[in-house]
């Protein structure tokens, strides 16, 4: 069974913000979003771009040219070259064939654990 | 083998040609000799005739069509020629009138039925609108579209807005419904009201200017792509005639990279470009790229989105002719038999 790791205090990430840790040398974004806590590995499968450096929004959809649905998923994009990769799944968005590696959070005594 | 060329050209021996198809006032502007379109500048020092096309009465090559069946159809067994006018024909839409434009369209339309299509059933043709009016242009598809030797709508790459802007609706909206794809011809950039033949500007040879006529193709091509054209009107198809090939996939290559990073800025395009163009866009073959190494068009067939994208064309009567004997002998047979028949009777419905 895989250990979980403390990372962080909940009071160090506040609503929006974001925290760089590193546990055994993997570096790991953890983001505070909409009242939840996220984590992810800091490395885009794309170019290698430091993902967690990049700008959370929630996607923008269509069903025809000049209509915008926005927001139905929560999405990091790479600060590099702007792929767009699920924060809850870590798929990309438009190749499931590439993701970002996640990781499960745990909350326990005003601490995070993170399990590697 | 049978052989189907979409991409030939006609013309009149004379202007008188069109006075039974315009009223007043315009029958007399014909008449006084007012503009017939706008001339890009760039006439083929040599002329633009391959030699031997000229009838037997000296007239213009492309002019008799019973000529034309003779010295194109007949020797080299083409069951079927789509007629797509000349470049002036297109340049209608770059007339700064537009109504003379929409007016001149129309007599051109009834010209080509009465003169081609009536002298021998295997000429199609591509109906002519001037983009000035969309609506009007609209108008003019749904009066002739139903012609059975009308089997697709042209465009001129001459234009004031790339293809995609949703101002050319009406135009899409029409031929989606009268189930006729859209062309778009080279050869009208920079003529009359359009803009440049260039993003640069305005070379200054023909030989310029006839290398250029991808530029037009692709700007119009990423216009419909980004600006959902084919998203609006999903069972519009879209033909890019002599326009040349090589260019599409390492173009498509970039426009795939550059669509997954910023397809959140035009989020109606939901597949890759590439799929997009795969579906729904078309392309004739001449002029056809001739590298020296000639494994290189095998490799360039083989980086093509499908192997039913292409359709042959020779462009008679013009300079630049692709020999149907001569082109594609290196191909395979069921490739050949793609590109010069069943990929343009699956797209035209024959």
């Amino acid at each position: 069974m895989m250990p979980f790791y403390p990372v962080a205090k909940i009071t160090d990430i506040n609503p929006g913000e974001r925290k760089i840790v590193t546990i055994k040398t993997i570096e790991i974004g953890l983001f505070n979003v909409e009242g939840k806590f996220y984590a992810i590995h800091n490395y885009c499968p794309h170019m290698g771009a430091p993902i967690c450096s990049g700008f959370i929004n929630r996607t923008v959809n269509s069903n025809s040219p000049g209509n915008y649905i926005y927001g139905e998923k929560l999405v990091i994009r790479c600060p590099w070259h702007r792929w767009e990769f699920d924060l809850e799944s870590g798929e990309c968005l438009i190749d499931t064939y590439k993701r970002i590696k996640t990781f499960e959070l745990s909350i326990q005594d005003e601490w995070i654990y993170c399990k590697l | 083998m049978k052989k189907i060329d979409c991409d030939v050209h006609v013309r009149w021996k004379s202007t008188d040609e069109l006075s039974p198809y315009l009223s007043e006032p315009w029958l007399t502007r014909l008449k006084q000799g007012y503009i017939l379109y706008g001339h890009n500048g760039y006439p083929n020092p040599d002329g633009t005739y391959k030699m031997d096309s000229f009838p037997p009465d000296g007239a213009s090559p492309g002019s008799d069509p019973f000529y034309t069946a003779q010295d194109l159809l007949d020797r080299y067994d083409i069951e079927k020629a789509i007629l797509i006018g000349e470049s002036s024909h297109l340049a209608v839409s770059n007339l700064a009138n537009a109504d003379w434009a929409a007016a001149l369209s129309s007599a051109y339309n009834d010209w080509f039925i009465n003169r081609w299509f009536s002298a021998d059933n295997r000429y199609f043709g591509s109906i002519i609108v001037a983009t000035q009016d969309p609506v009007k242009a609209a108008q003019e598809i749904e009066r002739v579209g139903n012609h059975p030797q009308f089997v697709q709508v042209s465009l001129g790459s001459g234009s004031r807005l790339p293809y995609g802007n949703r101002y050319f609706y009406p135009i899409y909206e029409a031929a989606e419904k009268m189930k006729l794809p859209v062309a778009i011809h080279p050869f009208t950039d920079g003529a009359g009201i359009a803009n440049p033949p260039s993003p640069a500007g305005y070379p200054t040879y023909y030989i310029e200017y006839h290398t250029l006529a991808t530029t037009s193709m692709q700007t119009h091509l990423v216009s419909m792509i980004c600006e959902g054209v084919f998203q609006k009107f999903p069972n519009l198809k879209l033909v890019l005639v002599e326009g040349g090939i090589g260019w599409l996939p390492p173009f498509l290559w970039r426009l795939d990279k550059n669509w997954k990073g910023l397809r959140r800025e035009v989020p109606w395009v939901k597949q890759k470009p590439s799929e997009i163009v795969s579906k729904h866009v078309r392309l004739t073959t001449q002029p056809l790229d001739e590298p020296e190494n000639r494994k290189h068009l095998h490799q360039l067939m083989d980086m093509m989105p499908s192997d039913d994208m292409l359709l042959f064309s020779s462009d008679y009567p013009h300079w630049d002719f692709d020999n149907p004997e001569k082109i594609f002998r290196h191909f395979s047979e069921k490739l050949r038999e793609k590109i010069f028949y069943e990929n343009a009777a699956k797209l035209y419905g024959f």
